[in-house]
């Protein structure tokens, strides 16, 4: 017995995927033949779909080896970068810290989290800055840069490095006393990904070990505004806007309320 | 490295339905799962990584497939999907019964507005409705009405 007309396509097509909201059509679909036929043709379809595409690209696919350990290479090149980059605060900290950082990198990834906890652990050496920029002296700074060659920037560029002498224009700007100088990342304001440049006005220190809002939240804010940017959910001027104002407010709104835990 | 091994093939055939070439799809696949490295090391959610992985590699296979439209204005996709080669096994009159289906097929995937041949390829990569949601950006009821406008496509043709 059937107790309503047959069910449309689009219920057919959610009922493949156990999302069918209505307790009425569920029972209509267990009862109907020919519901369950045109239900059966559907994922079919998609099933055909599926070996075509595998039929068709799988042959051509190339090892997994050599991949693997080009992937392998990349992430220890990325550790290892990530060591020396905080080599000098660690230095300063007098702990053998880079030389250390340096021979974990390269044994093993799963290390990788433990370190980062490590440097969570480390207390701010300075509060002297805060985890917004000076507006009057970082209102940020765009270069002359179309929607195309922003989404061109590779996706490792998008949370860019800001060179050695930048870096000691920007300290010397904030007035980091040089000991201090290793708990700051120097970072740009409205990120190369979105558009900003070197210029200066740019450029501020922003604290790593501040417990909420730190460089590395940020860094998620603005790889998100870039992937809404270039997928066309958001306005590239507007993104560069919302970075520059006031990032916590831009995190918030594009990411989520509070950064989840380390 | 598991992920990787698990998703490269999908994540592979993903990038090159929509045009791109293999060699440029091994690299996004090796820029989703740099991305994906650093995700993690931020100590950001593990929630629904086979979504996360999609939405990096559908990004930037649209970006890369831009970039290489602007260079080689317009590369003809239907005649690089019949380049492709088709599947060998069986007798020469199925084989190639099979692979003019499968041919068809495929260029009437190819023939789809961007958003359906997405929401249809990534079901059949095996994902849930909720994850190519999440991956485009839209809702579960739009991703529905995508599959469902696609697969009547798809019937329709198929019976001529």
């Amino acid at each position: 017995m059937q107790d309503r007309e047959h069910l449309s396509d689009r219920e057919l097509v959610l009922a493949a995927d156990d999302e069918l909201g209505s307790e009425r059509a569920r029972v209509h679909l267990a009862v109907c033949a020919e519901c369950k036929e045109r239900a059966a043709n559907f994922e079919g379809i998609v099933a055909q779909v599926a070996q075509a595409h595998r039929n068709s690209v799988d042959s051509q696919l190339p090892s997994i080896a050599r991949p693997r350990a080009v992937l392998r290479g990349r992430i220890s090149e990325t550790i290892a970068h990530e060591a020396s980059r905080r080599a000098p605060r660690r230095l300063f900290a007098g702990a053998f810290g880079f030389a250390a950082l340096t021979m974990v990198a390269l044994a093993s990834i799963l290390t990788m989290r433990h370190l980062v906890a490590r440097d969570e652990s480390v207390p701010p050496a300075s509060t002297t800055v805060s985890v917004l920029p000076n507006r009057n002296v970082t209102p940020g700074a765009v270069r002359a840069a179309s929607l195309e060659q922003v989404c061109a920037v590779a996706q490792e560029e998008v949370v860019k490095d800001v060179s050695p002498s930048q870096r000691e224009r920007v300290f010397a700007e904030y007035g980091i006393p040089a000991a201090q100088r290793g708990d700051y990342e120097v970072d740009y304001l409205i990120t190369p990904g979105l558009g900003g440049n070197d210029d200066i006005r740019n450029l501020w220190p922003e604290p790593y070990h501040t417990a909420t809002w730190n460089a590395h939240v940020k860094d998620a804010l603005e790889e998100r505004l870039h992937e809404m940017v270039c997928s066309h959910q958001l306005d590239l001027a507007a993104a560069q806007k919302a970075i520059a104002t006031d990032w916590i407010v831009a995190y918030q709104k594009y990411v989520r309320a509070v950064p989840a835990k380390g | 490295m598991s992920l990787f091994e698990q998703y490269r093939a999908p994540l592979l055939r993903y990038s090159v339905s929509f045009g791109v070439p293999i060699a440029d799809a091994e690299e996004i696949v090796q820029e989703v799962f740099l991305s994906l490295f650093r995700h993690l090391r931020l100590g950001r959610s593990r929630r629904n990584l086979r979504g996360w992985i999609f939405r990096v590699a559908h990004n930037l296979t649209l970006k890369r497939r831009y970039a290489n439209r602007r260079q080689s204005e317009l590369l003809d996709d239907d005649a690089k999907i019949a380049a492709l080669p088709s599947d060998p096994s069986g007798n020469p009159e199925e084989s190639c019964k099979n692979a003019e289906r499968q041919h068809q097929l495929l260029a009437i995937v190819q023939a789809l507005p961007d958003i359906e041949q997405s929401c249809l390829r990534m079901r059949a990569e095996g994902l849930r409705y909720r994850e190519i949601a999440t991956v485009l950006g839209i809702s579960l009821g739009s991703v529905s009405v995508f599959l469902t406008r696609s697969l009547a496509k798809l019937i329709r043709a198929d019976r001529g």
